[in-house]
Formats: C-alpha cells, structure tokens, sequence
C-alpha cells in the first residue's frame, strides 16, 4: 500500500481523526487570512 | 462490540483511532475510520449492506483519484461491498464537495479530497456548502510534498541564494501558479511574504503548464507537486530549492524545507485526505472518545466484525 501510494506521489501522514479534524480547522483560517492579505480569488 | 451508553450505538472498540501509532499503513488506518463511518448508523454490526459511494472531486487519474482508488480498492475488498467512485470535477473542487454535501448523512458517501477542501472556503465567496459543518474530516491518505523549482541555468546555489537575488531586483521575479486560488498559488505567497521579497504572479492552466513555463524560462519559479516535476528534476532540467511543507519529501531526501533553509513560517502543506458527512458522525466521534467503554489496541482486537488485517 505505502509503495503504492508513493509512486502516486504521496508520503505517509498519520493523524489521528482529532488531528486531522484540527488541521483542517486551522488551515481553513490560515487560508483566508493569506487570501485576504495576498487578494486571491479563485479564477 | 460494546455498546455504547450515550447513543445506544453498538459500536467496536477497535475504531479507537487515538491509537493509531506511526507504523500503521494508510490503508488499515482508512479502514479502522471507515469502520467507524458505518458504525455510526443505526445498525453498526450490519454496515456496510450496500455500496459505498466515493465522491472524487477532480478528475479521474489525478493525483488524488488514484491516491484514492488505491486506498478504497483496498477498502472494498476488506468489507466486502464495492465503493463506488464518482468523479465530479470542475470550479476548484466545489461541484464535487456540493455533490457530497448533499447527500445523506447515512454513512454510505464519502469524499475523497485534496487540501483544496481548506482552501474553497477562502477563494470562493458563495459556496452552496459549509465546508467545516457539512463535512467531518476522516483521517488523510496522504502528504503531496510541493517542491520549489528554478531553471538551473540561473546559478543558484541554494534557498537563500535565490532569495537574496529576489530581494535584489524588486518585482521583478515572477512566479507561475497552476491557476489563481490553487495550492501553488498559496504556497508561493506564504513562501514569499515569509521570505520577504516581490515577486508577480503568472497563473497557467494548470500545474504541467506552469512546469513549462519554468522550463521555458518565462517564469523564475514554481510550487510544483513533487510528482509532476519529479522527471525534469531527474533528468537535471529542473533545480529543487526547497520542499514547502513542513517535512522533507522521501522522493527527494536531500531538499531541505523552506524553514530548514532558514526562513520560519514558510511552510505550506498539501495533502489528500477522506471526509465523510457531519451530523451522524460527530455524535457518535465526540461519545465515543469521551467514554472509552474498552482499552483494545487496534491491531490485536478480533471483537470487530470489519477486522483488518494490515498489509505489511
């Protein structure tokens, strides 16, 4: 499985499902903050 | 099973994924949670009865397709019922992510995504979803190391090399993206904020193109996905600065992180992960880690009907 997913491209990345819950929490307010300091709009 | 006290839910105690320690594989890691998908409908010992319908929001044969595919192929053979992907692409991720939202909550639709899901939320003003009441992060499958790339012909030596000859020559560095509000976009303007110099921004179609334009010398540097730019760093048509994210690419062992390189706050991370749908899942996942009924590490527990034998 890992080598699989590594041909793709991918790395592992273990979270638990708090972690993850709480990244995705953060990057969401990480993003609109870079959004809202760089101007990005989608296209 | 044990069943648990606040929702009556028959639940196993193999889905504590608080236990999921390093040496676990992505697969068995997706199964355990999966498992706990189903477990939070009605009739958790009877999940999965049906197809499960896998919601891909790009196209088929992208990166996160086939991380996807790979992780419930496996899935599927494990519970024993076929997952179903349906590939909804288009308008940055948003028509697939609309797609799953609307569907039941019932534990039989999940999403497969890349961290464009945190990213939607801030570049489209009028999403028909909620990105974080809609959708219950699962866990991820996996980490899409983004490598800084400069045409070598240019001569620099490293990461602070090529910020020094940013700074020198104020916007007059541009950088290709591949398309406004995608990820390389955002790890370009975190990397350059971060760094400290001006830089313009040349949006391409999408990220082979913007590879091309390095290439072809239009462009000074991209945030390219590892896997795209992985033959023309092979082949010496491509120089690696850095890894934008906050750990080193195994493809790639000797690129340094943009903060390994010297420059805090700089990294940016991109990954594939799987969602499920919100409400049934978060009563059942905040009961039952605030009432662990039985201490069973994931592995040796045979008390789940979906035990998982991982794939070593």
């Amino acid at each position: 499985m890992q080598e699989k997913l590594a041909r793709l491209g991918a790395d592992p990345m273990t979270l638990t499902t708090s972690a993850f819950e709480k990244l995705v929490q953060t990057e969401i307010s990480t993003n609109m903050k870079i959004a809202a300091a760089a101007g990005v709009k989608a296209n | 099973m044990t069943r648990n006290r606040a929702t009556g839910v028959r639940t196993s105690a193999a889905i504590r994924v608080g236990k999921i320690t390093a040496s676990e594989t992505l697969g068995f890691a997706a199964a355990l949670v999966l498992t706990a998908l189903g477990a939070s409908t009605a009739a958790a010992q009877d999940w999965p009865t049906k197809a499960i319908r896998a919601i891909v929001p790009l196209t088929a044969g992208s990166a996160t397709d086939m991380i996807g595919r790979t992780v419930l192929d496996q899935l599927s053979q494990q519970l024993g019922q076929p997952i179903v992907v349906e590939n909804r692409p288009g308008a940055g991720n948003t028509i697939g992510m609309a797609t799953a939202a609307r569907s039941d909550a019932d534990g039989y639709t999940i999403l497969i995504n890349s961290s464009s899901h945190t990213i939607v939320p801030a570049t489209y003003g009028n999403l028909p979803f909620d990105t974080l009441r809609d959708f219950t992060p699962v866990i991820p499958l996996g980490n899409m190391p983004t490598v800084l790339v400069v045409s070598p012909s240019k001569g620099y030596k490293n990461l602070a090399d090529f910020v020094a000859a940013a700074k020198a020559k104020p916007g007059l560095m541009n950088y290709s993206t591949a398309g406004a509000g995608n990820f390389s976009h955002f790890a370009s303007e975190v990397f350059r904020r971060a760094a400290g110099f001006q830089a313009v921004h040349v949006p391409s179609k999408g990220a082979p193109e913007a590879l091309m334009e390095v290439l072809a010398d239009r462009a000074d540097f991209f945030f390219a996905p590892l896997i795209v730019a992985l033959p023309f760093l092979k082949d010496g048509r491509l120089q690696a600065l850095a890894v934008s994210g906050s750990q080193r690419a195994a493809a790639l062992p000797d690129v340094p992180t943009t903060v390994e390189a010297g420059f805090p706050n700089s990294e940016y991370n991109f990954w594939v992960g799987m969602f499920g749908r919100r409400r049934r899942l978060l009563s059942f996942w905040t009961s039952s880690m605030r009432k662990p009924a039985r201490r069973c590490k994931i592995r040796p527990c045979r008390r789940s009907s979906h035990a998982w034998a991982p794939t070593r």
